[in-house]
């Protein structure tokens, strides 16, 4: 037992039941292999013996086909670079919503939206966050993440790794601290067109005016949606939103 | 026992089966010192940043 405890301390993968060993008679007598000694002969020895060597054989083979053990979370190069996989607990941090993400979910869903301009976000921004700051001078000292250091601390080296793990983790962070998370479930949305100009920006494109309204009674909250479409277009086209903290400018 | 040829097997094998008697109800010294020499070679990496004796196994 210590010889298979020693075995996988230094790294080996230990396969099921992979020990087999005869004892023998109480007391001295033949060791295995001399003349006589029934050892050869033991049912259970050699029943060990053989699964002992399929499931070595099986596992050998587990291994090299899938090239090893899975090179994360498990490199002595790597942890001593910093990295420390996920070594540390999760933070729970506190999780707001906004409604500003569905309402980019719910129109670029319609597409041909060209450009669309948020008023009135300062409001619902006022009573999103628990204490919001827009003095730039009391901003505390601060250490913008790395892009390319995972959180765990390792190095993203591939694209892979980027799409995977790290992009994520950037997304989960605007989301914690910029954005809000998605609501769920959903508020009931309602829009209203109150304003229409076909000749906008000279001539160029159509301007359309929402009132959005999300929620219902007491818990309803309202902001405005002023968006630009392009005559031009033929399909649809990506969308381009600005959060705009004071007076809609319809010059722009 | 000449450690260092044993131990390039070793490195080549994929697996690794130790046998020994058992003597005064444990494994012999000899094992014992197998084991230790096995370890003194287990903080090499292999090209993944591994310990060496990452995906063999052993019985």
């Amino acid at each position: 037992m210590s010889v298979l405890y020693a075995l996988q301390h230094i790294g080996y993968a230990i396969a099921p039941q992979a020990d087999a060993g005869w004892i023998g008679e109480a007391g001295p007598g033949p060791s295995y292999l001399d003349q006589r000694s029934g050892g050869p002969d033991n049912d259970f020895t050699n029943r060990n013996t053989t699964f002992m060597t399929w499931n070595l054989l099986h596992m050998a083979r587990m291994l090299v086909d899938a090239g090893g053990i899975p090179a994360h979370g498990n490199q002595r190069s790597e942890w001593d670079a910093g990295c420390r996989f996920d070594f540390d607990n999760p933070e729970y941090r506190y999780r707001r919503t906004c409604v500003g993400l569905y309402v980019v979910n719910f129109f670029a869903r319609d597409g041909g939206i060209a450009l669309m301009i948020w008023s009135n976000f300062h409001a619902l921004a006022t009573t999103m966050a628990d204490e919001a700051n827009y003095d730039e001078s009391l901003v505390p000292d601060y250490v913008l993440p790395d892009a390319l250091i995972g959180s765990d601390g390792c190095a993203v080296t591939t694209g892979g790794v980027w799409q995977a793990q790290r992009r994520p983790e950037l997304l989960r962070l605007f989301e914690e601290h910029v954005y809000g998370g998605m609501p769920d479930p959903l508020p009931e949305t309602h829009s209203e067109l109150f304003d229409e100009d076909p000749n906008a920006l000279r001539g160029q494109a159509l301007r359309r005016q929402f009132s959005l309204r999300f929620g219902a009674g007491e818990q309803v909250s309202t902001m405005d949606l002023l968006l630009y479409l392009p005559h031009a277009i033929q399909q649809p086209v990506p969308v381009f939103l600005g959060l705009n903290f004071a007076d809609r400018n319809l010059g722009c | 026992m000449s450690g260092p040829a044993i131990y390039e097997k070793v490195k080549a094998a994929h697996i690794l089966v130790v046998d020994t008697s058992i003597w005064l109800g444990e494994k012999t010294s000899v094992c014992t010192q197998l084991l230790e020499r096995l370890y003194s070679s287990s903080g090499d990496l292999n090209e993944h940043g591994q310990y060496a004796y990452y995906g063999k196994t052993g019985g």
